[in-house]
């Protein structure tokens, strides 16, 4: 009952996780705003997703870094790319 | 020294593999998230610098040069594999046909006080499981999310270079975050 209210005035929680997602990223229309915060109030597990979806965006910007990601050549693989390359320039 | 812009002889060429390479293999890496394909596409840009050499004016540094090279041939990676495999942006599996939750897992606490919630930022553990969730990803999602996050790329930029709907692309992240919310909790908080 009380879901259907919600759903009827607000939004689903399909479409409410679409804007979590959206709000992350830039900034909603306000008819947007209004429609989530008031899901939210309502909601529990959305509003669980929310605490959730904020927090692996953390992550996800911690993996923005280089260094985090663990993605280096060793050097004797640089150094035989290097002879590889200048190989296959040559022949050209 | 004389530098014109069509003096870019083999020799010179040469110094910059070995002065750039390592540089153009990590940021291959990172953006491609594969070595081989890394140093396939760095072999690339040392030969587009070679048959293009006229173009280099000396305005740039050799390396930014290079490195926007580099970037332009990854963005056609992407595309390619992009449009190779269409998958669906569907989240049946999170909502039923009314848009409501399917399971109610997505209630269960995580970490919550801040203190907590860093300590985790900081497990080694916790962070392989993230990257491994991340690693699970279809591949075309995958391309779009290291769009977003890798390269910092903005949302109407990717979505002109993957001819992508603005709403298409928030659905595809919503599903990315849907599916790695899912799978640190199955591999990380109920074990």
């Amino acid at each position: 009952m009380l879901k259907d209210f919600i759903h009827l005035f607000t939004l689903s929680c399909k479409q409410a996780t679409y804007l979590i997602e959206k709000r992350i990223h830039v900034p909603l229309s306000i008819t947007e705003k209004t429609r989530l915060a008031i899901h939210l109030s309502l909601c529990k597990l959305c509003r669980s997703y929310n605490i959730k979806a904020v927090f692996l965006e953390r992550l996800m910007k911690k993996r923005t870094t280089e260094e985090a990601c663990n993605c280096r050549f060793e050097k004797e693989e640089v150094e035989q790319f290097k002879v590889d390359a200048k190989e296959k320039l040559n022949e050209r | 020294m004389q530098q014109t812009g069509i003096s870019l002889s083999a020799f010179e060429l040469e110094k910059w593999i070995d002065d750039y390479s390592k540089t153009l293999l990590d940021r291959a890496y990172y953006l491609l998230s594969d070595k081989e394909d890394a140093k396939d596409v760095v072999q690339e840009v040392f030969l587009a610098a070679y048959k293009g050499r006229d173009s280099f004016q000396g305005k740039s540094s050799p390396l930014t040069w290079l490195t926007s090279i580099l970037h332009h041939k990854i963005a056609d990676i992407h595309k390619k594999r992009y449009n190779g495999s269409p998958r669906s942006l569907s989240v049946d599996t999170f909502f039923d046909k009314h848009g409501e939750w399917i399971a109610s897992d997505v209630a269960d606490p995580w970490e919550e006080d801040e203190q907590a919630v860093s300590t985790l930022l900081n497990d080694d553990g916790f962070y392989a499981v993230f990257t491994r969730c991340i690693a699970r990803l279809p591949r075309q999602w995958m391309i779009v999310v290291n769009k977003c996050y890798l390269q910092e790329q903005k949302a109407a930029e990717t979505c002109r270079e993957l001819n992508l709907s603005a709403a298409n692309y928030w659905k595809l992240l919503q599903r990315s975050r849907l599916q790695l919310r899912k799978c640190i909790d199955v591999h990380w908080f109920k074990l």
